[in-house]
């Protein structure tokens, strides 16, 4: 099963009901994280799979599988032009 | 019927143009104990460790409430121990608040997520929250505070990003935060910190100076280092208190009549650093009921135990002829001849330090 894994060392500063900060430690670099791109890195934290993290958003957000993926695959490719993520191109694997 | 413009205006004016009062600092020591457990720290180990001791806030708001308008304004800055494991700390930031003083804090930021609320409601009147590092890597500043500690810093000091909530750094200087000084500063310019502090580590054995002190030569070298990096960088890199400064007069705010500390214990006293000096059970900087003082017999009475404490030192220095070159470690150093002069250092660590 597909898998994208944290490749930077970052850390998450969650914020109830508002967006979370992800600090990313080597570059020294916040990014404002919605609810769903925070699930996402928590997931990646957690080293789950790509269809887990899919799964998660499902339950969490009452979203259809499509739209799940899509959001995943999405987050993740913002991740990777900012090296915060390697490997898992594909998202629904 | 004055326009608006013309108010404003006249607003600005008056602003400028009034005499602008220095504000005096409570220190607060708000609770004895500690979550982390810093090898270095100069607090004294059974009272970081032992029975937790709050200092009671309606102590705290009986001083700001009878304090005299000579004295005002007076800022506090609550400390510990770590101060965030106070139970009633939300309580205390709401009446600090409502009472419109401004406040500080120093923390390890551990617990920070626990109160984080509570300050973005009071950030109007928040100064400063200091977080301590150890270090700019995971490893460096683990290595003395314990695992995840810097995790939950840096999840702090993210936390302040997101709500602009004002955040700095302070950092003991020892050897081996000595080199990292530069990364430092450059860690805290990036994440958005007001400045960069550095102190001094105070001395509480001699074999933890061995292994961490500063050599005089290296205390002058983090001096000239701060001023240099605050040249280069957007943020100001300080040099905060206990190095190597041989100049007579006051060195600190204690000193120069502009703060004193409220212990866990309700008691006024001159300083914080002086307050369960690890190993010292000596309390010449705390006057005679010092539980129930004002704050205005406070800063009378203990004003002149500070000034005792500088006469002292400046007569020191005064006395040593021109042929002894510079004057000791002990005498040589504001914050160490503190120590000294109220009886704060053993035996033992003062004959290192004059040996050093």
């Amino acid at each position: 099963m597909n898998q994208s894994r944290v490749a930077k060392d970052a850390v998450l500063a969650e914020f109830k009901g508002e967006d979370s900060i992800l600090l990313d430690l080597e570059a020294r670099r916040y990014h404002r994280l919605n609810e769903t791109a925070a699930l996402i890195w928590k997931g990646l934290e957690e080293k789950a799979t790509n269809a887990a993290i899919v799964d998660r958003l499902m339950k969490e957000f009452e979203v259809p599988r499509e739209k799940a993926e899509e959001g995943l695959r999405r987050f993740l490719d913002e991740l990777a032009e900012r090296g915060l993520v390697r490997g898992g191109d594909d998202a629904t694997a | 019927m004055i326009p608006v413009f013309l108010k404003n205006s006249l607003r600005r004016i008056y602003r400028r143009l009034r005499p602008i009062k220095a504000e005096r600092i409570l220190g607060v020591e708000f609770v004895n104990i500690c979550n982390l457990h810093c090898a270095y720290c100069y607090r004294d180990e059974e009272m970081l460790y032992g029975k937790a001791q709050y200092l009671d806030p309606a102590r705290l708001f009986d001083l700001l409430d009878a304090a005299p308008e000579t004295l005002k304004p007076i800022s506090v800055s609550l400390t510990g121990g770590e101060p965030l494991l106070h139970p009633r700390f939300s309580e205390v930031v709401r009446g600090l608040d409502e009472r419109r003083v401004r406040f500080k804090l120093v923390t390890n930021g551990w617990h920070f997520d626990r109160v984080y609320e509570d300050l973005r409601r009071a950030r109007k009147r928040l100064t400063g929250i200091s977080f301590s590092l150890d270090g700019h890597t995971r490893e460096a500043h683990d290595t003395h505070r314990g695992p995840g500690s810097f995790d939950r810093v840096m999840k702090a000091v993210a936390l302040c990003a997101a709500a602009r909530l004002p955040f700095q750094f302070n950092v003991v200087l020892r050897r081996d935060t000595l080199g990292q000084m530069e990364r430092l500063a450059v860690l805290g310019a990036r994440l958005g910190a007001q400045v960069v502090n550095f102190g001094a580590m105070l001395p509480t054995s001699a074999a933890l100076h061995r292994e961490w002190g500063l050599s005089r030569a290296q205390e002058m070298e983090a001096r000239r280092e701060a001023t240099a990096l605050s040249r280069i960088l957007s943020v100001p890199v300080r040099v905060l208190f206990g190095l190597y400064d041989d100049a007579p007069g006051a060195h600190c705010s204690p000193l120069n009549g502009r703060s004193l500390t409220l212990d866990y214990k309700g008691q006024l006293r001159l300083c914080g650093n002086l307050s369960s000096f690890r190993g010292s059970p000596a309390e010449g900087d705390v006057p005679a009921g010092a539980s129930s003082l004002s704050l205005d017999d406070g800063w009378a009475r203990i004003g002149e135990i500070g000034k005792q404490a500088l006469r002292h030192r400046d007569d020191a220095l005064d006395r040593l002829p021109a042929s002894a070159g510079r004057p000791d470690p002990v005498l040589g150093s504001p914050c160490l001849s503190c120590l000294n002069h109220f009886d704060k250092l053993s035996p033992e660590i003062r004959a290192h330090l004059l040996a050093s």
